[in-house]
């Protein structure tokens, strides 16, 4: 399968001084971007919540990324270092993690979204958490 | 060549998401591009911007909110409330400097730059569509490999966009 790091489009470099944000696609399917188009239409607020946050790591030093509104990471320690773009009262999640052999990129993975009714019993938080870690792992074994 | 094995809810994933299209790619460029234009967005950026300068000075320093509303003299509700810019109605520059200034912290002046002579690259603006639709009151010229278009927004001349396409 073909892995591939691509640009948050329209994210320009002043507010990526201290990482670059990515989005990973697999085999061509990028979830990250998709979700980033969907909330721009449905979820406009919400959507601007966590672009602020992407901003925010953006232009943070990682040693210094402190607020827990915007960047929460992931307590199942089973998942390893993960992270979600976050923001109060707000219903969207984006998953993400920092490149093992270069910190300075930040790759975004999947999405969630609390309560939502689309979802089913399946796929709780956790269930996205996980995603994000196989990609993760999938990420590292592509790059070896 | 080994292929990969995927978990059933990776898989699943992979298979629920659409493909995305250059104009899906595009519109989403430009709906980021245009955050800079929003005031509401920008007015949260920089309030954002000053709550997460605090946090971290209160991490480097170890001062917990009970600590800073002390300090402040003011309640830990009030800090609380400021901490969390979804909470803050009364964000005002009075608070911002009080609030710095009881870290021992001047805030700098706020520099006020034009937003319309910023070089925005809209990915779903090419030449093609700059020549075929010959846009209405956009001028383009061109400079080695690149196209430059300027346009002004009708209801607001102040408010101009500048975009480039190889």
């Amino acid at each position: 399968m073909q892995v591939k790091l691509q640009d948050i489009p329209g994210l320009s470099d002043e507010f990526q001084t201290a990482h670059r944000i990515k989005s990973i696609s697999l085999g061509g399917v990028d979830r990250t971007r998709v979700a980033l188009c969907r909330w721009q239409r449905d979820y406009k607020t919400d959507w601007k919540k966590i672009m602020k946050a992407i901003r925010y790591v953006g232009t943070t030093e990682r040693k210094k990324i402190c607020n827990q509104a915007y960047v929460k990471k992931c307590d199942n320690p089973k998942y390893g270092d993960i992270y979600e773009f976050r923001a109060n009262r707000c219903k969207l999640r984006l998953f993400f993690f920092y490149d093992p052999t270069d910190e300075t990129i930040v790759i975004c993975t999947n999405d969630f979204i609390k309560n939502d009714s689309r979802r089913g019993k399946s796929g709780g938080q956790d269930a996205a958490f996980a995603l994000c870690a196989e990609m993760k792992k999938l990420y590292i074994r592509k790059k070896q | 060549m080994k292929q990969d094995k995927l978990s059933p809810e990776l898989q699943g994933l992979l298979n629920d998401t659409p493909i995305l299209t250059d104009q899906d790619v595009g519109e989403l460029g430009d709906a980021i591009a245009a955050l800079d234009f929003d005031p509401e967005f920008v007015a949260d950026c920089m309030k954002g911007d000053f709550v997460n300068d605090i946090l971290q000075e209160m991490s480097e320093r170890g001062i917990n909110k009970n600590q800073l509303a002390k300090m402040w003299g003011k309640s830990r509700q009030h800090v609380g409330k400021i901490l969390d810019e979804e909470k803050a109605k009364n964000f005002t520059i009075d608070t911002i400097v009080s609030l710095s200034m009881t870290l021992g912290l001047r805030p700098q002046r706020i520099k006020l730059e034009p937003i319309g002579m910023e070089i925005k690259a809209l990915s779903s603006v090419t030449r093609e569509k700059v020549e075929v639709e010959a846009l209405p009151d956009v001028n383009w010229c061109e400079k080695d490999d690149c196209v430059c278009a300027l346009s002004f927004d009708s209801k607001n001349t102040d408010q101009q966009k500048m975009s480039f396409a190889a």
